[in-house]
């Protein structure tokens, strides 16, 4: 009974810290994308009108 | 003095805009009497425990009625754009803040009034006896609370739930002026003796000069653009 | 490299540094007399305490620091801070009534610690909370320094003010930390996880930090396409 409470409170505390690094690295990930996808758009908007 | 002339138009202003229209000093008297009812229900209390629950109440009823002012004072300001106009203007962002403070303790003081004799004729208790003590301490207690709800009322006007938002604000960081003035005021009211009544006085006091002065000090960037 | 630490150094030496610490709690200190198994929560609850409260500190220099010099670093800091103290404080509060309930028979009193802990688990949420609601982005790094300041101001005096309430309104004082009598064993296990999880702390900060400077490039090249 006594060793529910241990593992229950570190599997929580392992699981709090893992969800949250994890939706960090996934909010990077899609901010990356998108500054990447209109950093080409730029760019292909560029070259036309250099020529 | 030209500080002082502002704070003075300010709160002039403030009053003069409540007279008028009544939006806000109504609705907060009448809730804090709701409170104080709603409280004889619930708790139907015998001699005894009004002396231990009536502390308890009379904060809260101060505290969800101070809400309801706060939000009121500032978001009158926005419809009309005021605060921008009173940003831009050349005057001392302190001076702003005394001014809405001053009106704000007016409005929640004469509401905490309202419900002190509502209290005192619904659970047939008299304030007489403890009357100084008690003014201090709601005095006090109510400044700390008003200027924390003034600096709040400010930022809370920027964002898109701004009734929700001062609440969220006010009552982690006013938890321990309520607390502290309950406290008191249950010393003051079952009689403490003196010694400990003027402790729990001090105590308010400083508490609530400390979030007056910070609240005074970094208004100015609550109002910046 | 400028800067040999980088994120994936950090990330090693945190991971490195959680192990040797569960091997440490596990398989080092002893066993309490009195709770059995259930006080090794401790290590994990005392330092994720320990950390929460270091984080709202951070919120505070990080907001005096943007005030005074206005630097997007600074509030980057103050906003990365408050978004890992709070996930921090979470598991103080999870872990907290997990290690009680067994230990002490109840889930929760408000006695000084617990009170105190809970009142800063609101200030993280008053503050993160404002961030998400402000409507003009550009006053979002001001409002929120003066709450973080008043906050902290907040914290202080609840650290100071909950020491006087308790000696007027005895409760039963659960915690650990305060053992005289604390094998040694047990004070080197706690600050080995307490260097862990403020390791852990600083890597989450840099990744957050990092996670609002790409964000920021986003917005000004949007601001910079549309003009």
């Amino acid at each position: 009974m006594v060793n529910t409470y241990l593992f229950l409170a570190y599997s929580l505390v392992w699981l709090i810290f893992v969800a949250y690094a994890w939706t960090l690295s996934r909010r990077q990930a899609r901010l990356r994308r998108e500054l990447d996808e209109l950093k080409a758009r730029v760019g292909r908007v560029d070259s036309p009108a250099k020529r | 003095m030209r500080s002082l002339n502002v704070v003075w138009a300010i709160f002039v202003k403030d009053l003069r805009v409540e007279w008028r229209s009544r939006e806000t000093f109504l609705p907060m008297c009448v809730f804090g009497i709701v409170v104080v009812f709603l409280f004889n229900f619930a708790f139907e209390m015998a001699r005894e425990e009004t002396l231990r629950l009536l502390p308890g109440l009379l904060w809260i009823a101060f505290a969800f009625s101070g809400i309801l002012g706060f939000t009121r004072s500032f978001a009158a300001e926005r419809e009309n754009a005021c605060l921008e106009g009173l940003t831009l203007a050349p005057i001392d962002p302190g001076a702003i803040f005394a001014g809405k403070l001053l009106a704000n303790l007016v409005f929640l003081g004469v509401t905490e009034a309202v419900v002190v004799f509502a209290a005192a004729v619904w659970y047939n208790f008299s304030f007489l006896p403890s009357l100084g003590a008690l003014a201090a301490i709601v005095f006090f207690g109510t400044l700390g609370y008003a200027a924390l709800g003034t600096i709040f009322g400010a930022i809370a006007a920027n964002t898109r739930m701004r009734e929700v938002m001062l609440p969220l604000l006010q009552f982690p960081v006013a938890f321990w002026v309520l607390m502290l003035a309950v406290d008191a005021t249950s010393d003051a009211l079952r009689g403490a003796p003196r010694g400990e009544i003027a402790r729990g006085v001090f105590r308010v006091a400083g508490v609530s000069v400390v979030f007056a002065v910070v609240s005074f000090l970094l208004f100015e960037y609550a109002l910046e653009e | 490299m400028r800067n040999a630490f980088t994120p994936a150094v950090h990330l090693a030496v945190t991971l490195a540094w959680l192990i040797v610490a569960l091997f440490m709690i596990f398989l080092y200190a002893p066993q309490e007399l009195t709770m059995g198994e259930v006080q090794r929560i401790f290590y994990v609850h005392f330092s994720c305490a320990i950390t929460a409260l270091l984080g709202y500190c951070f919120v505070f220099l990080g907001s005096m620091t943007y005030l005074a010099r206005r630097s997007r670093r600074a509030d980057d800091f103050a906003h990365a801070a408050a978004e890992v103290g709070f996930v921090f404080c979470c598991a103080v509060l999870v872990t907290g009534p997990l290690w009680a309930k067994p230990a002490w028979g109840i889930w929760w009193t408000w006695d000084a610690r617990l009170t105190s802990t809970f009142i800063l688990w609101l200030l993280y949420i008053a503050y993160l909370m404002l961030r998400v609601y402000l409507v003009n982005p550009g006053r979002a790094e001001v409002l929120s320094a003066v709450v973080g300041i008043i906050g902290f101001v907040d914290a202080v005096i609840d650290y100071m003010a909950i020491r006087w309430w308790r000696t007027q309104h005895p409760q039963p004082v659960i915690g650990g930390g305060s053992g005289s009598g604390l094998d040694p064993r047990m004070w080197q296990t706690a600050f080995v996880t307490l260097g862990a999880f403020l390791c852990l702390y600083g890597y989450l900060v840099r990744q957050r930090m990092a996670v609002a400077e790409t964000r920021r490039d986003l917005v000004a090249l949007r601001r910079d396409i549309a003009a």
